[in-house]
């Protein structure tokens, strides 16, 4: 009788037992579900990055994603997406451990995560997890890509299926027998096709001229050099001059460019002069005043110096030059020095490495004297600056 | 002795039984058993045919049927989008030729089937009825909010006479579920657009923004147009930004993002001029502004800009599903004289995220 009790008793404990605590789980969503794409390009490479949270209580021990088209009615996945080359992230969110990825179903764009083990997770768990190096759909409305919106082809959305499962064994996650899974969701995404930003900067250049007041310092260099006439933009007048009285005259030069390499202004006289050094010419064929100076000067300038010349024409006269530009010859000792305007050569006065905003003048200074061997006459001559910007 | 020994067997078999049944719920007088809900379309908001099947438990003559569509077992109330106006009884089984329904209260959620004749029901004798055409409620309705799914409840009584006395009842708990939904457009605006504060000036494409032949000091104004539509419960994030940098064909060349004082897509500020002294180093800006109000920090941006960058930023957000809203991002573009000519390219990348 006491075995027969003993044998009732545990009968009826274990069938209290079965009863109170086996309770037939029942699938659920995953929700707050999303993929995030390093780089959303259609067809470019991208990671996949996936969060969410489980519904479920329980031991995952493997995950199934299904790129499709469409979320439902259809198991058409986009041709062209390819996670052949693709690897599991180590950095994993909620599911320790060791995760294997399986790239049994790449064909069918069907990737798994398994983990013998599993992890157990408990209800309202955010879980995490990153596939790397996929290759994105296009955007197609045919089974190779995901389908653009209804206007035009800058975006296409395809869907992904995520099963949770607690069984890591492959043909399991492939039927997705209903007493594996634990919870499931499809999330949409979308591939985009990038917008072409395009400007075109054109060189630009911008070279201006003004005028010097008479009075105006034209020299840098410490000693007071007052401009002795005003000048226009397109003359220097310098009226009577007296033997022996240098007088000078300025013009300030303006650059604005954006050539990346900078520029050169020179300066040179175009004066068909009696002889190869004049630079202004009489009325008289013969007369005509010179350069100050020779090409040494354009290397080292010098102080300025009456003409010392007896013979008429022959240096009897003189014009220089001089520039506040410490990028020319004109700089440190030099400075207030001068060179000679010259027919025969076009000569740097302001030179610049780079871009120029054109808010900053460079004063260029020209002077002019003769000794009493010049003869009388009215002497007239020209000369131009060229601006080369280098792009 | 023995008499006592089989006592106390007895005893603790219906100590445990009793245990037993505490543990695990049995059937019992007044209970409704198997009870199930099946619908042709779990979708919310779509009409569907719920079938209701359940066994008696109670036997005897019945004659009223109530269903009560609620929101949960313990609220009986109608979920506002679930609607039974147009609900017919499209089939039965278990009920004999006499039963009619009656849907006087549909606007209570309440469907009934009656009998006036009554009819004999024993233990165990399953009904299954099936009514079409009802409209299944909306998701977060029931029981759950900012999901893609909810849970939504069947109540049924059974009545031997016309509703007054009843006799047995059930519940079934039912979910409905949304698929993922998701459209993202986006459009060339048209030269001579108002967009939050400014002006276009050029004329765009879905896939094309090209500013031309830049003005030196003159500010070019292009925007697209950025519609989303989605279902997503948790709503969605669009990103914007330029791979890598606006870069000349000489790679030294490049436009870098608006740096005005202090401004951050977090702080966006008024547009000023690029003000760099050295070629490529703040001597062109581009910069950007969302038209979308709910981005944090845009929600009073008219005319305001940020910098655009190979940093994704927000340019439309939503927190909960959308039904197509529309922004404008306008691009703004100025160089200065000390920009280096050359023609400058380079790739807007939106990105989008909807959280189901």
């Amino acid at each position: 009788m006491t075995k027969l009790f003993k044998k009732v008793t545990a009968l009826t404990i274990a069938l209290v037992m079965t009863f109170m605590f086996f309770t037939p789980a029942k699938a659920a969503m995953l929700y707050n579900a999303k993929v995030t794409l390093s780089n959303p390009k259609a067809s470019d490479s991208s990671n996949y990055t996936f969060n969410m949270k489980v519904k479920t209580a329980g031991t995952v021990k493997g995950i199934k994603m299904a790129w499709l088209k469409a979320p439902s009615g259809s198991t058409q996945n986009p041709t062209t997406f390819d996670v052949s080359g693709g690897s599991l992230n180590a950095s994993l969110t909620g599911i320790d451990g060791v995760w294997t990825l399986d790239h049994t179903d790449d064909g069918t764009d069907i990737s798994y995560i398994t983990k013998g083990a599993g992890t157990v997770l408990a209800g309202d768990t955010t879980i995490g997890w990153q596939l790397d190096g996929a290759t994105n759909p296009s955007i197609s409305g045919t089974s190779a890509g995901c389908s653009p919106n209804a206007t035009n082809n800058s975006a296409g959305t395809c869907f992904i299926k995520i099963t949770t499962f607690n069984t890591d064994t492959l043909s399991d996650l492939q039927d997705e027998t209903p007493a594996n899974i634990i919870d499931k969701t499809v999330i949409g995404f979308a591939v985009v096709s990038g917008t072409t930003m395009s400007a075109t900067v054109d060189p630009t250049l911008s070279f201006t001229v003004t005028a010097v007041n008479s009075g105006t310092d034209v020299n840098d260099a410490g000693a007071t050099v007052n401009a002795s006439i005003t000048s226009t933009f397109d003359t220097m007048a310098f009226g009577n001059l007296t033997v022996g009285s240098p007088k000078t005259a300025g013009h300030s030069l303006f650059v604005k460019t954006n050539a990346n390499n900078g520029y050169t202004v020179t300066i040179r006289a175009t004066t068909d002069a009696a002889n190869a050094n004049g630079v202004l010419k009489g009325q008289y064929a013969g007369n005509n005043i010179d350069g100050f100076g020779g090409d040494s000067e354009w290397t080292t300038p010098i102080a300025w110096a009456s003409p010392t010349s007896t013979t008429a024409n022959v240096v009897s006269g003189q014009v220089g030059v001089n520039s506040h530009d410490t990028d020319t010859v004109f700089n440190g000792g030099t400075a207030a020095l001068w060179a000679p305007l010259q027919n025969a050569s076009a000569r740097p006065i302001m030179i610049s490495a780079g871009p120029d905003l054109g808010t900053s003048a460079t004063l260029i200074t020209v002077a002019i004297e003769v000794n009493v061997y010049q003869p009388a006459d009215v002497y007239t001559g020209t000369f131009q600056y060229n601006a080369t910007p280098t792009y | 002795m023995l008499g006592f020994r089989i006592i106390k067997i007895y005893l603790v078999f219906t100590l445990l039984l009793a245990f037993m049944m505490l543990g695990f719920e049995i059937a019992k007088a007044g209970d409704l058993s198997s009870v199930t809900a099946s619908l042709s379309v779990i979708s919310s908001l779509t009409a569907s045919n719920h079938t209701i099947t359940f066994k008696i438990t109670t036997a005897g003559s019945l004659k009223q049927i109530n269903l009560i569509w609620g929101k949960s077992p313990s609220d009986s109330n109608k979920p506002s989008g679930l609607s039974l106006v147009a609900a017919t009884l499209s089939g039965s089984s278990g009920l004999d030729g006499n039963w009619s329904m009656d849907d006087s209260q549909e606007s209570n959620g309440i469907l009934k089937l009656a009998n006036g004749s009554g009819q004999a029901f024993n233990t165990d004798d399953q009904i299954s009825v099936t009514f079409s055409t009802i409209t299944n409620a909306g998701l977060g309705q029931c029981t759950t909010e900012a999901k893609m799914y909810d849970n939504c409840n069947i109540d049924i009584v059974t009545y031997s006479d016309a509703g007054s006395s009843a006799v047995d009842n059930g519940s079934i708990t039912y979910m409905i579920q949304d698929d993922p939904t998701l459209e993202f457009t986006i459009s060339g605006v048209n030269s001579g657009t108002a967009t939050n504060g400014m002006t276009t000036n050029i004329s765009t494409q879905y896939n094309k923004i090209d500013f031309g032949h830049i003005v030196i000091d003159d500010v070019l104004y292009g925007a697209q147009k950025l519609k989303v539509t989605t279902n997503a419960a948790n709503g969605y994030s669009v990103r914007a930004k330029i791979d890598g940098y606006l870069q000349g064909l000489y790679p030294a060349n490049k436009i870098d993002p608006f740096a005005a004082y202090n401004a951050s897509w977090s702080n966006p500020v008024a547009w000023e001029s690029p003000f760099g002294t050295d070629a490529n180093t703040d001597t062109g800006w581009i910069g950007a502004n969302t038209s979308d109000t709910r981005v944090p920090d845009w929600n009073s941006a008219s005319a305001k800009f940020g910098p655009m960058s190979s940093t994704k930023h927000a340019v439309m957000t939503s927190d909960s599903p959308d039904s197509g809203t529309e922004a404008y991002l306008t691009y703004a573009l100025e160089v200065s004289v000390l920009q280096p000519a050359d023609t400058y390219s380079g790739i807007i990348i939106y990105d989008i995220v909807p959280t189901y």
